[in-house]
């Protein structure tokens, strides 16, 4: 296998071959942030061509602070961003909601759920609380930083956090229940 | 670790260097052709960027350039003039200048000729050969082409000796067959390429008949007037910058919506580039062509809303236990096995917030008819008429009448537009005529729709655009 650091140094010569393995490597994990962050199949796609030809684009700015992967998930994370901003531009946010809070039971922890499934419950969350969870649970920004980055105010990105656990909860419950009637 | 930090674990931990496989099979090729469109698409923007910038630079040095050769010829015409005598002869036409012809450029050629012309008309010399006037233009026009002329007529004419002039001259009557053999080809003279040239113009037929070369004659030979261009088609470019007002109305029952649609939305700026025809006559002009025209405005909706939410899709088991083992040992438990649906009936506030700029964009064909007065270089076009909008795009987000939801138009064929829009126009053009080819014009307008944006069918407010606007261009007459 190539090292990264060749495959770079190619891609900065804008070597198709170099441009080549370069998306082979990395179209599997890039795919997989696009989908977290866009919901559905055919839209991730879109973001994942958008964000490998800004990559391509602008490889010449990765100045080797940090990790290259990281910051080809950065751009691919602004990528899937602008695209939910421009295409999907109304959030509800729900200020109140009853949806009772005591129904999560130990179940976190103890439950071996296929990430597969996981994603499946982070794709099914609304578009604002999709993508709070997405940038505070895993790519584990602040709530100051989803604020800028959303142009939302930080108790909005702290109520669309809380949402989206109570809603993941839930499905993790349902998911729980038919893993327990298979039994 | 608190339970919502274990939520946060377990995706963090399952998800962050989760690798999914994309359905398509072509991904990697449309990255790749989308690459290179990129590519040429950013070489095409510089490309007519550059263009952009060249042609208008290229265009005013053209005319610096042709502007002061207008006046070296000026000059050098009035001092022939002051020069000559009346009823000067051929001789006059051809003298030679050596401080006039050296300051003549050879890209002059076509004016003097032109100039030389007129002066030949003036001085009664029809019965000079076409092959003795092609000598005497290109004596003047062209200093080092007049300098070999004169040495090689002066090397076949043994009576030329006593002066240039008298040496055409004498070619003119007796030596025309020796003269033809200069061969200035490139000169042909003719009474259109006289009015091509943009310097003079030729009064109608009766002046060729002009026998003297007197000051009257003189005077009857008149600078071109630019204005007076009868049945002659241009062609404009230009770019325009449009306010857009916008008028909502409708009946009683949905003032709400229009009095907050008022206060919520607010004017943008629009550009509307194009591309248009004007057929001139004698006193009127029409004028057709395409236009693209972007209608919009910015919404800024942000709003509460109570609704009464029935969620019948979350589904719980309930958290009794109860002790399997009914002799008594203990430790058995164990969630019932008795579901019940659970239907949410809480009352959710909602938040709505839509920011965005609406935008209707058409290709438009503009009919119009107008009229041009004329003050030296200056001419107003005064002009008005309607225009065919086709709608070729739309992206909005537009409140309900419900006054609760926003609903989104992603393209054309929303339910909510009409494809075809009629507008009204009314333009005031102040055109400054570079030459008589190219002018320039600077145009105030006003555009108004004539039927509603929004099909009313689906949306029962009245959508009317108004545009206010400026925009300039270049005209090229043919």
């Amino acid at each position: 296998m190539e090292d990264i650091n060749t495959i770079i140094a190619g891609c900065l010569n804008k070597k198709r071959s170099a441009q080549q393995l370069l998306y082979k490597r990395y179209e599997g994990l890039m795919f997989g942030i696009c989908l977290r962050y866009i919901g559905n199949k055919v839209d991730a796609e879109d973001v994942l061509q958008e964000g490998f030809v800004k990559i391509f684009m602008n490889i010449e700015k990765y100045r080797n602070e940090g990790s290259f992967e990281g910051w080809m998930r950065k751009i691919m994370i602004n990528s899937a961003l602008t695209y939910l901003r421009n295409k999907v531009k109304v959030v509800f946010i729900t200020q109140q909601t009853d949806i009772p809070d005591d129904h999560h039971e130990e179940i976190y922890a103890e439950v071996d759920i296929q990430p597969s499934e996981l994603m499946k419950i982070v794709r099914s969350l609304p578009e604002g609380s999709r993508m709070v969870f997405n940038l505070y649970a895993i790519e584990e920004y602040s709530h100051k930083e989803i604020s800028v980055m959303l142009g939302i105010s930080e108790s909005t990105s702290k109520s669309q956090l809380s949402r989206a656990r109570k809603i993941i909860a839930y499905s993790i419950e349902k998911l729980k229940k038919n893993n327990y009637v298979a039994v | 670790m608190n339970e919502k930090n274990k939520i946060d674990d377990l995706f963090r931990n399952a998800l962050f260097d989760y690798k999914e496989e994309s359905p398509s099979n072509n991904n990697e090729d449309k990255v790749f052709w989308l690459l290179n469109y990129t590519n040429y698409t950013r070489i095409f923007k510089i490309t007519l960027g550059i263009i952009i910038i060249a042609i208008p630079v290229t265009l005013f040095a053209y005319l610096l350039i042709n502007n002061s050769n207008l006046k070296h010829i000026n000059s050098i015409t009035e001092s022939n003039k002051v020069n000559q005598p009346k009823n000067a002869s051929a001789i006059n036409l051809t003298e030679r200048n050596s401080n006039n012809t050296s300051q003549i450029k050879n890209n002059d050629n076509q004016i003097v000729k032109n100039k030389i012309h007129k002066l030949k008309k003036e001085n009664n010399i029809a019965q000079l050969q076409p092959s003795n006037l092609e000598i005497s233009n290109a004596t003047i026009s062209n200093t080092e082409a007049t300098n070999s002329a004169y040495t090689e007529v002066s090397s076949v004419n043994e009576e030329s000796a006593a002066s240039n002039n008298a040496l055409v001259l004498k070619y003119t009557e007796s030596n025309i067959s020796k003269i033809e053999s200069l061969n200035a080809k490139e000169i042909e003279i003719s009474k259109n390429e006289a009015l091509k040239s943009g310097i003079l113009t030729l009064l109608p037929a009766e002046n060729y008949n002009v026998e003297a070369n007197t000051e009257e004659n003189i005077a009857k030979l008149k600078p071109i007037e630019f204005t007076k261009s009868y049945n002659s088609i241009s062609i404009e470019l230009s770019g325009n910058l449009f306010n857009t007002d916008k008028k909502l109305s409708s009946t009683n029952e949905f003032a709400s919506v229009v009095k907050f649609r008022e206060i919520n939305e607010s004017k943008i700026l629009t550009y509307a580039p194009g591309i248009e025809l004007k057929f001139n006559t004698k006193n009127l002009f029409f004028q057709t062509g395409l236009n693209y025209q972007i209608y919009g405005e910015k919404v800024n909706y942000n709003f509460n809303v109570i609704e009464n939410i029935i969620n019948n899709k979350l589904t719980y088991y309930d958290s009794l236990v109860y002790v399997r083992d009914s002799a008594g040992h203990p430790g058995y438990w164990r969630y019932d096995t008795i579901w019940y649906n659970v239907k949410d009936t809480s009352y959710l506030t909602q938040k709505r917030i839509a920011n965005y700029t609406n935008t209707f964009r058409y290709i438009e064909i503009p009919l119009l008819i107008g009229k041009s007065f004329a003050v030296n270089k200056f001419i107003v076009d005064i002009s008005t008429g309607f225009s065919f909008g086709f709608l070729i795009k739309a992206d909005a987000f537009l409140l309900a009448t419900d006054n609760k939801t926003i609903d989104r138009i992603e393209n054309r064929n929303s339910p909510y537009l009409n494809d075809l829009q009629l507008n009204y126009i009314l333009r005031i053009a102040l055109r400054y005529q570079l030459n008589e080819k190219w002018s320039f014009f600077v145009r105030p307008s006003m555009k108004m729709n004539m039927g509603s944006l929004l099909n009313q069918n689906q949306y029962p407010i009245q959508q009317k655009y108004t545009l206010y606007g400026i925009g300039m261009g270049m005209m090229y007459t043919f």
